[in-house]
């Protein structure tokens, strides 16, 4: 980023609270795993009850106590934040990167000799962004079978693309009108070229912005696919798996269920107030 | 019925996702939360604008969330306290079940859930008295001849169906060829010992040793002499039905019920509600006492228990170890709850006939691997490790008898003979493939599977849980190869120990679907047992065949048993006249309501007061949290 643009970011506080809470996710994941001592996904029979056989709260052996079946629940948060980032951004570029090309070639050709290029990719936009997303994902899920990271990131990817592509058309129909696309193409540069070196360009900060909230949906989505069982199969340990686990257990034990869920907050709240920082910054016309 | 295949409970199927709403949402073009800022977008970027938004709503619902979770811990009071006094009449009695029923078909719906429902649908020719002795119920006598080959049954007059006709010795023998016709998927093993039974069942006879003498009297005919022949009469599969149940078994059937039973059905919405009413035609004089029967279907153990504590339901059994604990601890609520005899077997079933199972060697691994003692940590109090099918209730453990046992290094002995060595230092070697575990999704059976997942992994073994609702849980584990490994469990039918091996593991117990040995377990021996143990009157050398029985169960290892559980039944204050049956799943027919106590409460919940009388409540009605709203009336609800 240009340097004002790093001024502008420096000075939008909630940009600022959005990429701390961001690198503190990406740090907690990274650093996390190694410092709990716990595996996530083995019950602890010798330290993980109380006097009554219950499942021990917050204590010195276990920081936030453990779970239903005695699993150490920090070290589930831990590598759940693992899981949710990998799919997050993982996702995200999948979702980011279909979404740019057939935005790019549907608006590159949108009321022109291939128009019928964007009629068709329109209407598969529309029919995408018709279907309830969840229930799309969660079809897909079931058709596949046994979900495992990697069907889960290409189904996510793969059915988020939609939005993303439409706005992406619409950037670049406003810019091939531009005046420096009209002089790119009156000097003889080839159609291919002006969209490598011009419109590329220009819509990655409008896909960047886009991106960063993607990250926050995509978390979101797998936490719901997790929450209602048809996410990652137990025992891995993801977030939305661990709201579904403590609600059982949600008056006796309410960190059970605070804990995965301030972590789905705190994530969702970082990732929307960088994107909506990095949108101030981008945009050159926003001020 | 009894012969039940049991599931564990456990937290249940989601209904709301907290979450859920904003994943929905984000695909959604505009959202009003979302246009705080319109201005700060970029033109045409309205889709962003939305997830923005919608990310808003779900940091909105996760901060409500936060909230409720530091609501109050406490219980809210039970409604009302208990005191005594003669039956009443009248009343809706609401319950809940974590699982579904299929079918209201006697002869093929053979789960516990159907064993609740049918019990108060259908009467059968003898049944359980309340120390679960046998006792006579549509048959008014019976005599056996003295090479206990002959059965006469002489049925009670005026026993009125729910179709208004009156219950004749042809019901039964109709109800008799029912079940047990080829076309009908029932255990009919059961009844094997029926003069022409094999023939008739196997389609090359209409011949069957169930006759009718008179109106009112049935023949029995059996080929050899069955010990156990009575107990099975006492079971819902021969129930006598309505003559519009027809003479063999249609999937439609499934969705009636017309029997002789207290209770007549009202509605059936599959995965969503029973309703009963009471039959005015009963032949036993001022019963039942209620006027009705509600279950609701599908109901997580966790929101049974908000729902007792709201007075929605009046008496749950499939609670949690949470909510357990917690009802325990409150002294208002503990003496209203009572502990089930722990009579079930939970475990799981190997397929002996498919990959890796159908190998002797590994079945034993599994069962030599798994730690009990770690898996009853669980659930406190509620689970007792189980090392041998037959419950210490029906035959009580004693030093060497045969059974299963926890040795690891055993384990790893058998895996290596079987060809799957495993170092547990460098987690070298075991099986090459993930092996399918079949489970209850948010069930009991879930966390145990997961459990298991940490306990096979030691000898090489990785479990994949294959987490299914209920009936694709009925319809795979019953499958001929339909699932590899999976939970189960039995609940007897009557109580000897027969009903265990017999139901679960021996070949007679085998069917294509709907197969009771899910296992698909076949041992010439224990077949052979049993036949002995079913035509010896003498106990004492029945239980002797048993303990061969177990043994064989214990070598050959088709299922490795895991737990028995006692159930935790709370009912309100003004529920009165129920306690747990010995043998009988929620045995609801001779309960009655505190009717003044239930109104009252009616009267002052929302929603709750259509038909409350309004009225002075007493003093002592111990509604400590509730509002005072009530004491404005029913018409201060309903003009609202």
């Amino acid at each position: 980023m240009h340097r004002s643009a790093w001024q502008r970011f420096g000075s939008n506080r909630g940009a600022v609270i959005g990429a701390l809470l961001v690198a503190l996710l990406v740090l907690f994941a990274l650093v996390g795993p190694w410092c709990v001592r716990f595996d996530p996904n083995l019950s602890d029979f010798v330290t993980g009850t109380d006097v009554d056989g219950s499942p021990v709260g917050p204590s010195a052996a276990h920081l936030l106590g453990v779970d239903n079946l005695l699993r150490d629940q920090l070290s589930r948060l831990a590598h759940g934040a693992r899981i949710s980032l990998a799919i997050g951004f993982v996702a995200t570029l999948l979702s980011a990167g279909v979404g740019l090309l057939v935005g790019l070639v549907a608006g590159w050709t949108a009321e022109r000799r291939h128009g019928w290029v964007d009629q068709g990719l329109m209407r598969l936009v529309d029919v995408g962004l018709s279907l309830p997303y969840l229930v799309l994902v969660m079809a897909l899920g079931v058709a596949l079978g046994d979900v495992t990271l990697t069907t889960l990131l290409a189904v996510l990817g793969l059915t988020s693309w939609f939005g993303t592509a439409r706005v992406i058309r619409s950037k670049v129909i406003q810019l091939r009108s531009v005046e420096f696309i009209e002089a790119a193409r009156a000097l003889g540069q080839t159609e291919l070229g002006i969209a490598r070196r011009h419109l590329l360009p220009n819509v990655l900060s409008t896909l960047v912005v886009i991106a960063t909230a993607h990250v926050a949906a995509m978390i979101i989505a797998e936490s719901v696919l997790s929450y209602l069982q048809v996410g990652l199969p137990p025992p891995t340990a993801t977030w939305g798996r661990m709201l579904q686990e403590g609600q059982s257990a949600i008056a006796e034990r309410p960190l059970m269920v605070v804990a995965p869920g301030v972590m789905i907050l705190l994530s969702v709240l970082g990732f929307n107030l960088l994107g909506e920082g990095l949108r101030d910054v981008l945009d050159p016309k926003h001020e | 019925m009894c012969s039940t295949r049991s599931t564990s409970e456990g937290a249940g199927r989601p209904s709301v996702s907290p979450a859920a709403p904003s994943g929905t949402l984000a695909r959604k073009p505009v959202h009003s939360a979302a246009l705080a800022k319109p201005h700060k977008f970029p033109q045409g970027n309205s889709i962003l604008r939305a997830r923005l938004g919608c990310a808003r709503g779900l940091q909105a619902t996760l901060l409500c969330l936060l909230a409720l979770t530091g609501c109050s811990r406490e219980l809210a009071p039970p409604i009302g306290e208990r005191r005594a006094g003669p039956p009443q009449r009248g009343g809706v009695f609401r319950t809940a079940f974590f699982t579904s029923v299929r079918t209201l078909d006697p002869a093929v719906g053979f789960t516990t859930t159907n064993a609740a429902v049918g019990g108060l649908l259908f009467d059968t020719l003898l049944t359980y008295d309340a120390e679960g002795e046998l006792i006579p119920q549509l048959a008014e006598r019976y005599q056996v001849s003295p090479d206990g080959l002959d059965y006469r049954f002489d049925l009670r007059r005026g026993v009125l169906m729910h179709d208004g006709s009156e219950l004749s010795a042809e019901d039964v023998v109709r109800t008799f060829r029912r079940t047990l016709h080829p076309d009908t998927p029932s255990p009919a093993s059961f009844y094997d010992r029926i003069e022409g039974f094999a023939d008739y069942r196997g389609g090359k006879s209409t011949e069957l040793g169930v006759r009718a003498e008179g109106k009112y009297r049935v023949h029995v005919r059996l080929s050899e002499p069955d010990s156990t022949f009575l107990h099975v009469l006492a079971l819902q599969l021969v129930a006598p039905l309505c003559r519009s149940a027809g003479d063999r078994y249609t999937r439609e059937a499934g969705n009636t019920a017309c029997g002789a039973g207290p209770f007549k059905l009202a509605r059936y919405e599959p995965d969503r509600t029973i309703e009963l009413t009471r039959h005015e035609g009963y032949y036993v004089p001022g019963q039942p006492y209620l006027d009705a029967v509600h279950w609701q279907l599908l109901v997580q153990p966790f929101t049974q228990r908000y729902k007792l504590e709201s007075g929605e339901l009046d008496y749950v059994r499939e609670l949690g170890r949470s909510d357990v604990t917690r009802l325990r601890a409150d002294p208002r609520w503990a003496p209203l709850g009572e502990w089930s005899p722990p009579n079930t077997v939970f475990g799981s079933f190997m397929n002996t006939e498919r990959p890796p199972f159908n190998d002797r060697h590994l079945r034993r691994a599994v069962a030599f691997a798994v730690n009990r003692e770690h898996i009853a940590m669980i659930r406190p109090g509620q689970i007792v490790p189980q090392y041998k099918l037959v419950p210490d209730i029906v035959i009580p453990s004693e030093p060497g008898y045969p059974a299963q046992r926890h040795d690891l290094a055993q384990a790893l002995e058998e895996m290596r003979l079987a060809g799957y060595p495993y170092d547990p230092a460098t987690g070298e070697g075991g099986y090459p493939h993930p092996i399918d575990y079949l489970c209850l999704v948010d069930s009991f059976g879930q966390q145990v599977g997961e459990l298991l997942q940490q306990q096979l992994a030691k000898i090489g073994l990785r479990l994949r849980l294959k987490l299914v609702g209920w009936p694709t849980y009925q319809a795979l584990a019953g499958r001929r190869g339909g699932a590899v490994m999976g939970t189960t469990g039995w609940h007897p039918d009557f109580p000897e120990a027969s009903n265990f091996f017999e139901s679960t593991l021996t070949t007679g117990a085998i069917a294509e679907e709907n197969s009771q040995n899910n296992a698909f377990f076949s041992n010439a021996e224990l077949d052979q047992l049993m036949v002995r143990a079913r035509g010896n009157p003498s106990g004492d050398e029945r239980r002797a065949l048993y303990r061969r029985a177990e043994a064989i169960v214990a070598e050959e290892a088709p299922w490795v048993m895991i737990h028995t559980q006692r159930y935790l039944e709370v009912s309100q204050p003004y529920v009165h006249g129920y306690r747990p049956h010995p043998i009988l799943t929620q045995h609801v027919r001779g309960v009655w309501l505190d009717r003044s106590r239930k109104e009252q409460h009616a009267c002052l919940v929302p929603g709750g007061a259509r038909g409350c009388l309004a009225g002075a409540l007493p003093a002592s009605f111990g509604l400590h949290t509730r509002p005072r709203l009530g004491l404005r009336g029913p018409g201060a609800w309903r003009s609202r």
